[in-house]
């Protein structure tokens, strides 16, 4: 690939894309819930690690987040996807999030998620899949959830 | 970023190579802001904002003379890259952000007995034989695999674990900072995550900004460092530029969480959520610290394991014509420690942040190895793969102006996206072999991002090091071969 993985054609409602950064990459993601904007920050994610499987995978994993405050969440969900791609090189092709006791637009008590990640491992001596970029990990640098009619959105750099 | 960020003049010039940020250029500076740079290198540094970066830095508790940035200064997380800030080890803070994901991410020199026209006929052969040996890219497994009592092992040991399993020598750890090894290292705070991460990536290159270079000794500055160090005009050095790997990142990832919520307990204000921090002394400074010289340690052992595949790759192209292949130095850049330094008179000890910066002391200090003690400690400066990289020798004026510190390499002045939009990584890879530059890389996406036009000129950040006196240029090398991770 000679550039950024192309984002794909979001519904108006839930999508990631590429912004410029000097050193590093910088996503935008949106949705309509805070669910659907960390779920586009880890498909966003996914995507940079290595081209995913087209149909999904067999394999699946899933993981806790407790955090103090949603860009906290959103933060450590992604360094959860980091983790799992380093350690077992699960390249994901689809992930459920799901918040847990949501507390509308405001922070207060917290944020915690249940991840359901779905892919395939990778299996580069086989030609599965194609890596693409390595990821330090998802920073708090800029980083501020916005909630504007409905719609929930936040810029998310990464170390690379 | 800085609430005042925009509002904010220029920096103001003490003189042709320093830059201060005073206490009045944002609200909650505890001291003054000092940036070393060209005049040159000021608008780039303005746009970048990692000045604010510089100004963030000079807001936490306990710092210690100014907040600094070395001439490599561009933006960060927390701190610059270049950033450099002392605090005081009893009043003052730790911060991950001072010292990056990329634990003792470094680079180390070999030298050897082999002539540029040794290795020219062979060159893409010598090039190859590496790319295939040293395991880098994405993911970089391929290294060795330990279990986890090993890899313990590994976190207290540091390059003598690899010595003493016969991948190195004695002389490699006596010209290595600190020994290859930091006596403050905590297995027991690396987390299991961590841990697991390190397994199997010990000898290993990463991808990114990582490489190995084959270059030759252009240019000599100064005949008597060069003779205490070993570098002789026309010779081939080999450069490994690596960190500490995912345990590394996991390590920084890890303490940034903790340290969020110490924030809070310990009542501190921080101007960036990435300074999260927590006194020196505190149980989170303590386990950050000595969970970070754990990692420290992988990362020497990293480069040390990595040696010795280079040095097997060496000798079996060149046999004996290359020498003992000898370590002329290996040098951290994304490290804190505690250390004495003189303040206003008297020695007071200090935690010193590092990020994107090289330690770099003078003739007669005691931590520079006894080979180099009279001329001082070598400063290693890699610069972009088309153009040169430089070796300096720590000088006394650093003492005086930077805690003992120095610039670590160039710096990036386009994106990614950019870079790749500007050139094609086989254009890249074309147009340096026609300057005799024989590359190769895990992807040409790779080598579009890592071009030479995406990086600051190194020898401009050199030449503001050694005008300002924090270190003396000692040789020029430039690149023939270069490996891309």
């Amino acid at each position: 690939m000679t550039r950024l993985p192309q984002a794909p054609e979001p519904p108006s409602d839930a999508g990631y894309a590429y912004l410029e950064h000097t050193a590093d990459i910088r996503i935008r993601c949106w949705g309509r819930t805070f669910s659907e904007l960390v779920r586009q920050a880890l498909l966003g994610t996914a995507a940079l690690l290595a081209v995913p499987p087209a149909k999904g995978g067999a394999e699946k994993r899933t993981a806790q987040v407790t955090a103090p405050d949603r860009v906290a969440a959103v933060v450590q969900a992604v360094n959860e996807l980091l983790f799992l791609f380093d350690v077992e090189g699960l390249v994901v092709a689809d992930v459920c999030v799901e918040e847990q006791h949501p507390s509308g637009a405001g922070d207060a008590g917290g944020c915690n998620l249940r991840l359901l990640f779905q892919g395939d491992i990778l299996r580069p001596e086989e030609g599965r899949y194609l890596p693409l970029y390595g990821v330090k990990a998802a920073t708090y640098h800029g980083a501020e959830v916005r909630v504007t009619d409905d719609r929930w959105s936040l810029d998310l750099t990464l170390d690379v | 970023m800085s609430k005042d960020a925009g509002r904010n003049p220029r920096p103001v010039r003490l003189d042709p190579f320093r830059w201060l940020l005073p206490t009045t250029w944002r609200s909650g500076m505890l001291t003054e802001g000092l940036i070393f740079a060209s005049e040159r290198m000021i608008p780039a540094i303005l746009e970048d904002r990692a000045h604010e970066q510089v100004a963030n830095v000079a807001c936490l508790p306990g710092i210690v003379g100014r907040s600094l940035a070395m001439p490599d200064i561009h933006w960060g997380y927390g701190f610059a890259i270049g950033g450099v800030a002392a605090m005081d080890v009893s009043e003052g803070v730790v911060s991950p952000g001072g010292v990056g994901y990329d634990i003792n991410c470094g680079v180390r020199v070999l030298l050897t007995d082999l002539t540029e026209a040794d290795v020219r006929p062979r060159l893409s052969e010598f090039v190859d034989a590496l790319f295939r040996s040293v395991p880098a890219g994405v993911g970089g497994h391929g290294g060795l695999v330990l279990k986890e009592p090993e890899l313990k092992k590994v976190l207290l040991e540091g390059a003598r674990w690899a010595v003493t399993r016969g991948l190195g020598r004695e002389q490699d750890l006596i010209a290595c900072e600190d020994g290859g090894k930091m006596e403050s290292a905590d297995p027991g705070a690396v987390s299991g995550r961590a841990v697991k991460r390190g397994l199997n990536q010990l000898g290993t290159l990463g991808s990114g900004n990582h490489f190995l270079e084959v270059d030759v000794v252009d240019e000599v500055y100064d005949e008597t460092a060069a003779r205490a160090f070993g570098l002789v005009g026309g010779r081939v050095t080999i450069g490994i530029h690596v960190g500490s790997r995912g345990l590394g990142h996991q390590v920084c990832t890890d303490s940034l969480e903790v340290m969020q919520r110490a924030i809070a307990r310990y009542g501190l204000s921080i101007p960036d959520r990435q300074l999260a921090c927590a006194p020196v002394g505190s149980p989170e400074g303590r386990d950050y610290l000595g969970a970070m010289a754990a990692a420290a340690n992988y990362a020497w052992a990293n480069r040390q394991v990595i040696t010795d595949l280079v040095r097997k790759v060496t000798e079996e192209l060149f046999g004996a014509s290359a020498g003992r292949m000898g370590l002329l130095y290996d040098v951290a850049h994304n490290i804190a420690k505690i250390e004495e330094h003189g303040v206003d008179g008297r020695p007071r000890r200090l935690c010193v942040h590092r990020k994107g910066a090289t330690r770099a002391f003078p003739a007669g200090h005691p931590d520079v190895p006894p080979p180099y003690r009279h001329v001082g400690q070598p400063v290693l400066v890699p610069g972009d793969m088309g153009r040169h990289s430089y070796v300096l020798a720590g000088a006394a004026t650093a003492m005086e102006l930077s805690f003992g510190s120095a610039c670590h390499g160039a710096g990036r002045v386009m994106s990614r996206t950019a870079a790749k939009r500007a050139v094609r990584g086989e254009d890249v890879r074309r147009e340096l072999g026609e300057q005799g530059i024989v590359v190769r890389g895990h992807s040409y996406a790779g080598l579009a991002e890592e071009a030479p036009s995406a990086y600051k000129d190194v020898g401009d950040v050199v030449e503001v090091v050694h005008g300002s006196g924090l270190a003396t240029k000692v040789a020029r090398l430039r690149p023939v071969g270069v490996i891309k991770g």
